[in-house]
């Protein structure tokens, strides 16, 4: 299942798939070793943005940078999201499958 | 020889430079301590070498603003040896620069820093295999604790020639990777400790109090018997040094005006402010703490969503903790920012108290009962803090929005005391050099102004001074906040220079001490920290805005503090 790496729920992983922007965002995260295959570990999410872990590297990813890295998640993320999904109101549940 | 330290930010450059060539340069534990390149010779008999300092590089091929100076000075042709500077506890990282850099440059060393903690952690490196699939000498070392050194310096001088095929960026990154995970075994659990901290600390709800509750508890201990005791100390022996020396020259027929400059002038503008000194170190000293251990970024994290609400990234909080310290480095350290957030902050930045302004606080706030001293002194803290947000937000909010941001977490680390008391006394030199250069001549010029007439000649009484005249002038400015006393207007004129100045010209100015209505005490200290930007960050403004921006920025930074001083002052006293 692919998601934004702003979606991944705190202690799951995703595997890095595409990198949306220029060539400056990309080689941007480049840079901190964020690359198709990379695996990421999102450690917290917070009101002001997120924290993901990059091997022994910790980056703080703040003001909707995170929206820019497109991921595959594992099975246990896609069976987080379904119990969510599951807790949800029907309604919003509709919401989810449009 | 040229020898360049090339690394990822926050790997321990500058602290091996200052092992390699005795410099006591600025070390953090975050990324973007140096941003500028500083170069000195290599403190060695054997080798005859200049070390080059560079700002910290993730790659050679991203664009970032914070990389161009190092990058400028890697093209410049001055460059002999490249010294890259490796995290031990990063390897995989670390190699992609590494990797970049042996395509480019024939004679490349690398040093694996922080060893040490590596060694604690558990990891195990294999020196020799990373050596062989990079075909340069590996050092192990521990710059912090000095392993490894002479090592190092035999390695820079055998380094032999070598260059190796361009690869691209993925392929370097795929390389590293391979490399890494055949040389490094890291065990699981590394950095618990961290995640344990940040699983607290990165809470907006735990961090953002913590932070102000930490300055806070700095102006406890200032105010605590410690502090006042060391104070006292200090007044008197300035007090008993400055009688020995007009002892001295009176007996030696030195004229009488010249003793009364050097007495009052000297002696009294430069006391007034050393007196202080055990209350700044106190403040560089948690500030210190703050850098070292790697809260610093943290707090960058945690004050985004605040920052963003005033137009700024989090990032640009950084350089607001520097400025607590001083405003010039923090002007400095605006370089890393975007293009889009420079104007914002540097004309908001000089609104934050710095150490300088921590002076004036202290002495305004003692006029003050001593149970509410402490918490006046934050006020007017907090009052620098809340004047920079006031600054931010009155930019134009349809120029474009803060940038999205991703920045490193560092480790966090008990932080080394020999590196918080090397940076401590850099700053404390500092502090007594302020003291001996531009207060001293801020407080002699008040000096000669309160005894010197507008025709120069010897004033009879204060009322018939220059700084009584230049009082007169500015009086009506100043009215409606207040005072109108011109040695008052006359303290704020020397605080152009040095912002510690006032301290010293209040001490020249009102020679049996400062006693002033609450009311009055109040609307002056504020608009004393407040008011203007000193000249030296004025001029550390030159290398980012024109003299017409400037100009500019100089008459906004006094409307906002006359017209906050005014609204504020006239709520207190109403009520």
């Amino acid at each position: 299942m692919q998601k934004t790496l702003d979606r991944i729920q705190s202690g799951n992983s995703g595997t890095v798939v595409k990198i949306n922007g220029d060539a400056y965002i990309w080689r941007r995260y480049l840079s901190f070793g964020i690359l198709p295959g990379t695996v990421l570990t999102v450690f917290s999410h917070t009101q002001t943005g997120m924290i993901v872990k990059v091997g022994n590297t910790k980056l703080a990813f703040m003001g909707g940078s995170s929206e820019n890295i497109l991921c595959e998640t594992r099975d246990t993320e896609r069976r987080n999201e379904h119990d969510r999904s599951a807790r949800r109101k029907p309604e919003l549940r509709k919401i989810d499958a449009l | 020889m040229t020898v360049a330290l090339v690394g990822n930010p926050n790997c321990g450059k500058s602290t091996l430079f200052n092992v390699l060539t005795g410099s006591r340069e600025t070390t953090g534990n975050r990324a973007g301590v140096t941003f500028a390149v500083k170069e000195s010779p290599l403190k060695s008999e054997a080798v005859s070498a200049t070390v080059a300092d560079l700002p910290g590089l993730y790659s050679l091929t991203s664009d970032l603003r914070e990389e161009r100076e190092a990058k400028k000075f890697l093209t410049s042709g001055r460059v002999d040896v490249v010294l890259n500077i490796i995290d031990a506890s990063n390897l995989e990282r670390g190699l992609f620069l590494t990797l970049q850099l042996l395509s480019v440059f024939p004679r490349v060393i690398v040093a694996l820093n922080m060893m040490d903690e590596a060694r604690r952690d558990g990891t195990v490196i294999r020196i020799d295999e990373l050596s062989r699939e990079l075909g340069v000498p590996v050092v192990p070392i521990s710059a912090a604790k000095k392993e490894g050194i002479r090592e190092l310096m035999a390695a820079i001088s055998h380094s032999g020639n070598g260059k190796k095929p361009f690869l691209t960026d993925e392929t370097c990154a795929q390389e590293a990777a391979r490399i890494a995970g055949k040389c490094a075994v890291y065990p699981p659990g590394v950095g618990v400790a961290t995640d344990r901290i940040d699983r607290v600390l990165c809470r907006p709800i735990i961090g953002i109090p913590l932070f102000f509750l930490l300055l806070f508890f700095t102006f406890s201990l200032a105010f605590s018997s410690i502090g006042k005791g060391v104070q006292t100390f200090l007044v008197s022996l300035t007090d008993s040094l400055a009688s020995l020396c007009i002892g001295f020259l009176s007996s030696r027929g030195v004229n009488a005006y010249l003793l009364y400059l050097l007495e009052k002038g000297v002696f009294g503008g430069v006391s007034a402010v050393l007196s202080f000194l055990p209350q700044t170190v106190t403040l560089f000293f948690l500030l210190e703490l703050m850098e070292e251990s790697g809260y610093t970024a943290r707090a960058s994290y945690v004050m985004d969503r605040v920052m963003r609400a005033v137009g700024l990234s989090g990032k640009a909080f950084v350089p607001v903790i520097i400025g607590f310290g001083c405003t010039v480095p923090a002007v400095m350290a605006c370089e890393t920012l975007d293009a889009a957030e420079h104007k914002r902050i540097l004309y908001s930045l000089p609104f934050i108290s710095c150490s300088a302004r921590f002076p004036v606080i202290l002495l305004f706030s003692s006029l003050f009962p001593q149970k509410i001293a402490p918490f006046m002194a934050f006020f007017l803290y907090f009052a620098g803090i809340l004047v920079f947000i006031l600054s931010c937000l009155l930019f134009s909010r349809k120029k474009e929005p803060p940038p999205s941001v991703v920045m490193e977490l560092p480790r966090f680390r008990v932080p080394a005391i020999r590196n918080v008391f090397r940076t401590v006394s850099r700053e404390i030199l500092h502090f007594l050099s302020r003291s001996g250069s531009i207060v001293f001549l801020s407080s002699l010029l008040v000096t000669a102004l309160t005894t010197l007439t507008p025709r120069l000649t010897h004033a009879g009484s204060a009322e018939e001074s220059l700084l009584s005249l230049f009082g007169k002038i500015l009086s009506p400015v100043t009215v409606p906040l207040g005072f109108s006393d011109y040695r008052l207007t006359g303290a704020l004129l020397s605080g152009f220079f040095a912002k510690e100045s006032i301290v010293a010209a209040v001490g020249v100015l009102f020679e049996n001490g400062l006693t002033l209505p609450t009311p009055t005490a109040f609307s002056f200290s504020l608009f004393s920290v407040l008011y203007l930007p000193c000249a030296a960050t004025v001029s550390a403004w030159r290398s980012f805005l024109t003299r017409k921006e400037i100009a500019f920025g100089v008459f906004r930074s006094f409307l906002i503090a006359y017209l906050f001083t005014f609204a504020v002052s006239g709520i207190v006293f109403l009520f």
